[in-house]
């Protein structure tokens, strides 16, 4: 039986599609076999940003409504073998979905794939609903900012009450120059609040936005980006490795001390 | 799927196990047995509500329970008619156990006294008709009854027995255990450490 993790967040915009398209290439990479579930439906862009949308033939509502076999509809990646999509509808609203069904789909493909993998959307209402309902685990993404934190903090206690007690946390975006200037929150203050176990620290990576917008996924494309490394790791870690989690030293570290006023 | 004699859920952020009140009791004790077993992360919080939905347990069955859970360092509490069995007995008193840290957009709010291990996140209310003990810090809404003991207060709103604690108007804001309760009509702040009797033996160096 495979695992089955929705990335999520409450916020918009914090990473969540960009963590689940490269979380699961990472773990592709290390040999599991992967599949992202695009449960953004009527928004959908985990296709857009792994460069794959030109391929879609059927999407997960096709699956439900019985057009298709899950096997049609998911998607190769156009580098990774063991890698796959199963995208959204772009035509139906998240109201269309019903929850229970999108609980059968994925538990064909959880015996079936090493890793699954849900993008939630956006929001607290039904989408987010249906991206947890078949979760077993949760991946929660925070920028370093108070609200991506209170919104992170109210969706742990949702994503509990659901039966969810494997949260972990992945802090994305975070600039070590712009937290030394305290123009963002540090990592202990966001860890403080949050109060649950860390798996990963993402930083600001120009690369990320460039790749995604050549619809490449940047451990693809920029294995040797710093953020790349750490989605790497985040892997690892999933996979039970010990990794420490280091955060980067802010730039003109010495120069600083050095640097006369 | 079929009946289940027994089904796990988390329900704000505890684990309530709930027994089907008319499946066999052997089952729902092999059922109980099998999820220690396999679902042994999901019980790693340490803390088990189980509900009964309507069914009474003799004294033999709560004791079957106790065994699978004591055997594994998990307390529980059972609401078995009016009496409630478990690690958390309390027979004239009513208190509730958080082993959590309370989170933004939930609320509590308990008759009796209430005990949270953790924190009141920004946006959590807590409101308690007696007294509430937090082994944490204090960020969100509170309104207590009669008193309330933090390790640090940097709540959004407190309300001891109706009255507003005004924060700005403490002299002493570093972050210490405090207790705040109402004394005669008037609000008492006092460190926890003010209340304890100095140790007598403690030199210079301790
Ligand atoms: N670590 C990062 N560094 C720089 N840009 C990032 C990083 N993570 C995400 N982004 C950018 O932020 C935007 C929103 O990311 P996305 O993954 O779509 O968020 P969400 O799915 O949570 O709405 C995208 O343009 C993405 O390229
Ligand atoms: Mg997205």
């Amino acid at each position: 039986m495979g695992r089955v993790i929705v990335v999520t967040a409450g916020k918009g915009g914090v990473g969540k599609t960009t963590v689940t398209a490269n979380l699961g290439a990472s773990l592709a990479k290390l040999g599991k076999s992967a599949v992202v579930m695009d449960m953004d439906i009527g928004l959908r862009n985990l296709d857009v940003v792994m460069g794959l949308e030109n391929r879609i033939v059927f999407n997960i509502i096709d699956v439900i409504n019985g057009k298709c076999k899950i096997n049609q509809a998911l998607v190769r990646d156009k580098h990774i073998e063991n890698l796959f999509l199963l995208p959204a509808s772009q035509i139906h609203s998240k109201d269309d979905v019903d929850v229970n069904r999108v609980v059968d789909v994925v538990s064909v493909l959880e015996n079936n794939f090493d890793y699954v993998l849900l993008d939630s959307p956006a929001g607290i209402e039904k989408g987010f609903e249906s991206s947890v309902a078949p979760a077993k685990e949760a991946l929660i993404v925070v920028t370093p900012d108070v609200s991506s934190v209170r919104d992170a903090d109210r969706v742990i206690g949702i994503v509990e009450s659901k039966g969810i007690l494997s949260i972990s946390l992945i802090i994305n975006r975070y600039d070590v120059n712009l937290v030394s200037k305290k123009k963002a929150l540090n990592f202990e203050s966001i860890v403080n609040i949050l109060d649950i176990d860390v798996l990963g620290v993402i930083p600001e990576d120009k690369a990320i936005i460039e790749t995604t917008n050549m619809g490449e996924i940047l451990v693809n494309y920029l294995p040797g980006s710093p953020s790349a490394k750490e989605f790497g790791q985040i892997a690892r870690r999933l996979e039970g490795e010990d990794i420490p989690i280091q955060l980067e030293k802010p730039k003109g570290f010495f120069g600083n001390i050095f640097r006369r006023e | 799927m079929g009946n289940v004699p027994v089904t796990l859920k988390g329900i704000n952020g505890n684990v309530v196990l709930k027994i089907d009140p008319n499946a066999p009791f052997s089952d729902v004790i092999s059922y109980m047995e099998g999820l220690v077993l396999n679902q042994r992360n999901f019980f790693s919080k340490g803390h088990l509500y189980i509900d009964t939905q309507g069914r009474v347990l003799s004294s033999d069955e709560v004791s079957l329970i106790e065994k699978i859970f004591s055997d594994i360092g998990v307390s529980f509490r059972i609401n078995n008619e009016e009496k409630v069995y478990g690690a958390v007995r309390n027979d004239n008193q009513n208190v509730l156990i958080i082993d959590h840290t309370v989170r933004s957009g939930q609320l509590i709010s308990f008759d009796g006294d209430v005990v949270i291990l953790g924190n009141i996140n920004p946006g959590a209310e807590v409101e308690v008709t007696k007294d509430l003990y937090v082994f944490g810090a204090i960020k969100g809404t509170v309104r207590v009854g009669r008193r309330v003991v933090a390790l640090a207060f940097q709540p959004t709103k407190l309300q001891v027995n109706g009255k507003i604690v005004d924060f700005q108007n403490v002299n002493d804001r570093s972050r210490k255990p405090r207790m705040i309760e109402v004394i005669n009509d008037t609000i008492s702040f006092k460190t926890l450490d003010e209340r304890e009797p100095k140790s007598v033996r403690r030199g210079k160096n301790g």
